[in-house]
């Protein structure tokens, strides 16, 4: 018995060094090759007038961000199009700095997400969609917000960047974050779809066209969103409440509908934001000028 | 059966007498060791009642040991047989490792790639530029080489991709030097190089 038993620990101990030896030369070059082709990317840099201090710099910028475990490719793609539209090398690796920081901004955002209990599924996409909205304006304690009912309702990582890019999109459209995150919360929470978020830009642009003020419609949306009411719904009852507004409130010329709320400085320009993401002309603002009511009956002596 | 406590090697002696092949050195041997050591008598002793129990219950056949021992050995020669074959020692090293060899080999191949069986989809961009004379688009997905589009007959720009479900930015190159974002696009973004890029997010 102790033969045999001496002969199996034998086998496995062999068994046991043949595989780690295996494995760690194998893996070698799966943990220690790039994801990106250094030497391609030297070579494009170079031939566009980058110094070696600058092409290291770029390069520096791409094994941080693989470092982090953040998706490199994208900043690749980022020096690939300035080569492409001509830009300057300054301009190249400002533009990389730039997405590197939006990028690690996105990652922090998805580990708290992660720590929230949220499923990371696609993550590299996820962290650039996160790093688009941030581009766009939106900021990572605005996408915080729309956690707490991700986790609540078990939505995924996907779902809150694309509430954070429905934000980004709103916020072109002069809708600031601040006036759209909870809205944008409930229907995480309430289990929106892609295309139901995505239909929540057409909905803002409507109650903007109706003349809805922003604290009025970030109330109706939330509950009409809470109440699983559908997108086309939810324009209705803003339609409802522009009439009831518009019959109740005469003189608006101290309660615009327009007037931003929540402090917001940013008027709504009726412009698609920068970039013509808007489909024909954008949102029109309705003048909302009232005849001023009647005096009151002056008290007789 | 425990040892001596005398350390004389009073075992051996013993066991051979009991198997019947004591030689008379060692008979004498066996004698003087009885005669000197008390340990040994006692030893001795037992012995002789051991055997003398065991041949009261019944006779061992004549060469019961000679057996016995070669069954022991035939047991034995599996581990006998691999001593003399060292190559067979790493036979499952080999194998385990292969298969290990495999696996990572497998990951070092595919890795970056999208999943084997993730299908591409049919994408068609479009731009309206009638008195464009040429319009081209580049983005992600063609490392940002232009690529020149077809004017249709409705004055329509267009180009067919099939691409892998992810995120893509692009834009569209009009006469050469002009770059312009897809006024389709849901989502458009700064491209930080003075102009807007647009974005294409494609899922299954």
């Amino acid at each position: 018995m102790g033969l045999i038993a001496r002969d199996v620990r034998l086998d496995l101990g062999r068994l046991g060094a043949g595989v780690i030896l295996l494995v760690l030369v194998a893996s070698g070059p799966v943990w220690g090759d790039a994801t990106f082709d250094a030497s391609d990317i030297r070579g494009r840099l170079e031939s566009r007038g980058f110094t070696p201090s600058q092409t290291q710099a770029a390069l520096a910028t791409l094994d941080r961000a693989e470092g982090h475990g953040l998706p490199a490719s994208a900043l690749v793609n980022r020096i690939r199009e300035g080569i492409a539209r001509g830009a300057q090398p300054s301009v190249i690796l400002g533009v990389l700095t730039v997405r590197l920081a939006d990028l690690e901004r996105a990652d922090e955002v998805t580990r708290r997400c992660a720590k929230e209990g949220i499923t990371v599924r696609d993550r590299d996409r996820s962290v650039m969609r996160l790093a688009d909205s941030f581009s766009m304006g939106v900021t990572p304690g605005d996408v915080v917000t729309v956690v707490p009912a991700a986790a609540r309702t078990g939505r995924d990582l996907e779902t809150v960047s694309r509430a954070a890019e429905v934000m980004g999109r709103l916020g072109q459209r002069g809708f600031p974050p601040a006036d759209t995150r909870d809205v944008l919360a409930a229907a995480t929470g309430a289990g929106w779809t892609r295309e139901q978020m995505d239909g929540l830009v057409a909905v803002y642009v409507e109650a903007q066209r109706l003349g809805v003020g922003r604290e009025r419609m970030r109330q109706i949306l939330v509950e009409g969103i809470r109440d699983r009411k559908e997108p086309s719904h939810l324009v209705e009852d803003l339609k409802e409440s522009a009439k009831a507004a518009s019959a109740s409130h005469p003189s608006a010329s101290s309660h615009s509908p327009n007037a931003p709320a929540s402090g917001s400085s940013t008027p709504p320009s009726g412009k698609g934001g920068k970039g013509g993401a808007s489909h024909g002309p954008g949102p029109k603002v309705v003048p909302h000028h009232p005849p001023p009511p009647p005096p009151p009956p002056r008290p007789r002596p | 059966m425990s040892s001596s406590p005398c350390r004389h090697p009073i075992d051996g002696l013993l066991h051979r007498k009991a198997d019947g092949r004591l030689s008379p050195e060692e008979a004498i041997a066996l004698e003087q060791l009885i005669g000197s050591c008390s340990a040994c008598r006692e030893r001795a002793a037992l012995s002789d009642w051991v055997g003398n129990t065991l041949r009261g219950q019944r006779a061992l056949p004549v060469g019961f040991s000679d057996r016995v021992l070669r069954r022991v050995a035939a047991l034995r020669s599996p581990a006998r047989a691999r001593e003399r074959s060292p190559a067979l020692h790493w036979l499952p090293a080999t194998v385990g490792a292969l298969a290990v060899g495999l696996i990572v080999f497998s990951v070092y191949v595919f890795r970056g790639r999208a999943p084997l069986e993730a299908p591409h989809v049919q994408v068609e961009l479009k731009l309206a530029g009638d008195k464009a004379r040429t319009v081209a688009v580049a983005g992600d997905f063609n490392g940002w080489d232009a690529v020149v589009m077809k004017k249709g007959e409705d004055g329509v720009w267009k180009t067919r991709l099939s691409l892998p479900p992810g995120r893509y930015r692009y834009a569209f190159v009009v006469d050469s030097e002009k770059w312009v974002a897809d006024p389709q696009a849901a989502t458009v973004v700064d491209s930080g190089y003075g102009g807007a890029d647009s974005v294409l997010d494609i899922s299954l």
